[in-house]
């Protein structure tokens, strides 16, 4: 299958951030979150499946998988997610269910970038949730911005990893670097600052582009005692309107490339994994009907996926609303009843060590935001 | 009027059309009239020449080899193969019938070299805001979609233009419209009364019909509801028809605006307050509803002035565009030279999109470094010979790539990353390497850098490679 992503045009891509700032460090725990960005809408119901609702299995015929991994008699999991079906095993993940971002317009776009700001109206920011939190921990402090993906931006260092294969081409050198650099101001200086140091620094780094080694070389990064704090991975193609497939297709290959994503960065990190969080977001969940064309379409509520060494426990965190036609949201998609904004605060609680509060009013500018840390990390 | 400066403005930097032309109108005006010219280097470092009709693919040829390519490849399925036999004579199959590489090269060397550069360069405009990147078999297309409906369209209206991109059999797959088929449908109602209503599967297919308002018409500002999208996939369910299960049908149908009744959605739609008929006239009442709306005009205008003029520029003068737009009915021809007009006029810059840069700078230099027509394919580290294709993938701006339906964006933010900057600083280093410049560079940069103080910092740079990928990358060159 052909993957996509360089950056906005390309597959997948790793952005790694959050580098300590030896001395200046406010945060109370040394924790390291990842975020894996499903791009496109994941279908949370098929992903984890509510196989003991009974709406469940007549809304969408064609779609349903066979073999599904048991979680307990009401809630199934994709076959696909065989590692991270053993990380649940061994308590050190967990799924939040029927949860999303206050976003109920179904614009990919709009969607998009509500999972980035964490805000409520689309295009209403110029940082990001993650790029704010890191400011309020003070990880990470250099003040260099750049590029990169719109959830980190704030003030901080950002890698972007996505090698080049330019055939033939030479590596610029450090006298080019110098010779933009006396040229550039702005963002551009910036870049070719950190092009600068990354030619010093990563001369080793393997030239992976796929999810799953950029993922392994993510956590071998993360490993180390002055490596970044925070990476986010992008993974696309969930925007499955057409032939989503079963336990075979499109849906599952994907799965699949977030399983392996899971299991790299564990393999990666080694003993950090026990100081990392890893979680899933995504624009929005899909409809519980399939269409005319054994896919589904934009929804509400979706599924989210979290695992690392600082959960305790496994379990699945839903309030379920049911799928009969009146509990669904405009009697089309699965219902969010937990807010995203809630998970991605328990996060940044379990791995910065900040306080809900403080979250609340600083990151999501919302004091409303319901504490749901002891659900997931307890 | 500098004519110089307005080519190096929008990407066209020594284009041997602006040469001799006495006036920015005059070059519009000739541009816009005459057709494009195909040329290209028949292998690197030949001698330019026209592009070959024989490597010209129309769309029926495209759909014959579509359709060929597939009854190969159920034979080889169904063929007493081995694992590894079945799986090379699949690709072998593949790469026979496929003219996407080719297309590629042809759009390469075209923007290099063809004559008519404006009208390209403003194609390329339209061809990202009706984005159609790869799925399925649209690689196969989407050079048709660029040149019949892009280039051919760009003197006509936006109506017009509107129509052509969304019943384009690329646009039709691209956004799923294929699978769209409408719940009343004869087809539907077939189904129903073979299978029994709950185990029929078809139904509408919302994702032509979303974006159709949100990207490619009258935008979010619009406020439209989940109905108003659910009945615009219902005006569109029918068109696209193509298809037999998971590839191109063999079954004779006009390819040129796909329609099967059988498909359609009976009885009228309201979209956005407007009714539209029902049958296959209907898509083309909603198109030009759209296409007239305020708040596509509104919407548009602002990204195309973003586009070639910058985005502060736009937020102020959008107006201007959106008044003349009623006044011609959405002459395509008046707003673009408007836009060329308000792009010399404003001072503010604007990022070259990475293709639109390695076109420029390859005229600037005259270096290049693409494998020719006679050598598609020919990706060769040792000869020093790129692949048309591999370089604008790895600039990240391939236009037969799989992306979003947002296409590649105008915002520099999105496009200064170490990972765009190292490509470009190994374009540029191969282009001299290997590109055999035809200027020097001292001369380029007394010619095309105005401001007094790079200029100068750019002629003390001694080692003259780095003073060539310095040029190239120079603010100025990047960001025009």
């Amino acid at each position: 299958m052909i993957r996509r992503n360089f950056l906005k045009a390309l597959p997948s891509s790793l952005f790694l951030t959050g580098f300590p700032n030896l001395g200046h460090t406010k945060t109370n725990k040394d924790g390291r979150l990842i975020v894996i960005n499903l791009e496109g809408g994941m279908d949370g119901l098929c992903a984890v499946p509510p196989i003991g609702d009974k709406a469940f299995r007549s809304a969408r015929s064609d779609l349903l998988v066979n073999n599904n991994l048991s979680l307990n008699p009401f809630f199934g999991l994709h076959p696909s997610f065989k590692s991270f079906g053993e990380m649940l095993a061994n308590d050190e993940a967990t799924i939040i269910h029927a949860t999303a971002f206050p976003y109920t317009k179904r614009s990919h776009f709009e969607g998009q970038n509500i999972v980035e700001t964490g805000l409520l109206t689309p295009f209403s920011s110029k940082s990001g949730w993650l790029g704010r939190a890191m400011e309020l921990a003070g990880v990470g402090g250099r003040s260099l911005s750049l590029d990169t993906p719109l959830i980190v931006r704030g003030n901080m260092v950002v890698e972007t990893f996505y090698p080049s294969n330019m055939r033939g081409s030479a590596v610029p050198n450090i006298e080019i670097l110098d010779a933009l650099k006396s040229i550039y101001d702005g963002d551009a200086l910036e870049t070719a600052e950190v092009l600068k140091q990354q030619l010093a620094a990563s001369r080793n780094a393997p030239r992976v582009r796929d999810p799953e080694g950029l993922a392994t070389f993510a956590g071998k990064k993360m490993q180390e005692p002055y490596g970044p704090k925070v990476a986010v991975i992008n993974v696309n193609q969930f925007d499955t309107h057409a032939n989503q497939g079963t336990e075979v297709g499109l849906q599952s290959e994907q799965l699949e490339v977030v399983d392996n994503v899971f299991s790299a960065l564990k393999a990666g990190l080694g003993k950090m994994w026990d100081t990392t969080v890893v979680m899933t977001v995504t624009e929005f969940g899909r409809t519980l009907g399939q269409n005319g064309s054994a896919g589904t379409d934009h929804g509400y509520g979706s599924a989210c996926m979290v695992a690392g060494g600082l959960l305790k426990n496994a379990g699945i965190v839903a309030d379920w609303p049911g799928l009969k036609t009146n509990n669904l949201y405009e009697g089309r998609d699965l219902l969010a009843t937990i807010d995203m904004r809630s998970v991605c605060a328990a996060s940044l609680e379990a791995t910065f060590g900040l306080e809900h509060d403080e979250i609340s009013e600083k990151v999501f500018l919302d004091k409303r935001i319901r504490r749901i840390y002891n659900e997931i990390f307890t | 009027m500098n004519l110089s400066r307005i080519s190096k403005r929008i990407g066209l930097g020594d284009t041997e059309e602006f040469y001799g032309q006495s006036s920015l109108e005059s070059l519009i005006k000739n541009s816009l009239d005459t057709p494009v010219l195909f040329k290209a280097l028949p292998s690197l470092h030949g001698t330019l020449d026209i592009w070959p009709s024989e490597k010209e693919f129309n769309l029926n040829q495209r759909i014959k080899r579509l359709v060929k390519r597939r009854t190969q490849s159920d034979a080889i399925d169904n063929g007493n193969l081995s694992d590894q036999e079945r799986e090379i004579a699949r690709e072998l199959n593949k790469e026979k019938f496929s003219v996407d590489k080719i297309d590629q090269y042809r759009f390469f060397h075209a923007g290099q070299y063809a004559t008519n550069q404006v009208k390209l360069r403003l194609s390329y405009f339209w061809l990202n805001h009706f984005t159609v990147g790869e799925k399925e078999v649209t690689p196969q297309l989407i050079s048709n979609y660029w040149e019949t409906v892009m280039l051919n369209g760009i003197d006509g209206t936006f109506s017009d233009l509107l129509y052509n991109a969304i019943t384009h059999p690329a646009m039709l797959t691209y956004l799923d419209n294929i699978y769209n088929i409408g719940p009343n449908s004869p087809e539907a109602r077939k189904c129903k009364s073979r299978a029994g209503a709950s185990s029929c599967v078809v139904g509408l297919n919302d994702n032509l019909g979303r974006e159709l308002l949100e990207l490619h018409t009258v935008s979010p500002a619009a406020a439209y509801s989940e109905k108003d999208i659910t009945n615009c996939a219902k005006v569109l369910a029918g068109w696209g028809n193509i298809f037999d299960k998971n590839s191109w049908s063999s079954k004779p149908v006009d390819f040129h605006r796909p329609w099967d009744n059988n498909h359609s959605e009976p009885g009228r739609k309201m979209v956005l307050g407007k009714e539209i008929p029902t049958g296959r006239k209907g898509l083309r009442v909603l198109t030009d509803f759209l296409a007239s709306h305020p708040d596509t005009k509104r919407f548009i205008s602002k990204k195309i002035i973003t586009h070639f003029c910058g985005g502060k520029y736009a937020e102020d003068h959008s107006e201007e565009l959106v008044d003349l737009w009623t006044k011609t009915n959405g002459e395509l021809r008046a707003i673009h030279s408007k836009v060329m007009e308000m792009s010399i006029i404003s001072n503010e810059k604007v990022f070259l999109w990475p293709t639109t840069w390695c076109f420029q700078v390859s005229r600037l230099t005259g270096a290049n470094i693409a494998s020719g027509f006679n050598e598609i394919g020919e990706d060769n580290m040792r000869s020093h010979i790129v692949d048309p294709s591999r370089i604008m993938f790895e600039m990240g701006h391939n236009f037969w790539s799989e992306r979003q339906p947002n296409g590649f964006s105008d915002m520099k933010d999105d496009w200064i990353s170490t990972e765009h900057i190292d490509r470009r600083i190994r374009y540029a280093g191969l282009l001299y390497d290997y590109g055999r410049p035809k200027k020097s560079i001292n001369n380029i940069i007394m010619q095309h850098i105005e401001t007094p103080i790079l200029k100068n910092k750019l002629l003390s740079i001694t080692n003259e490679r780095t003073r060539f990928i310095a040029t190239l990358c120079s603010p100025e060159i990047m960001e025009v």
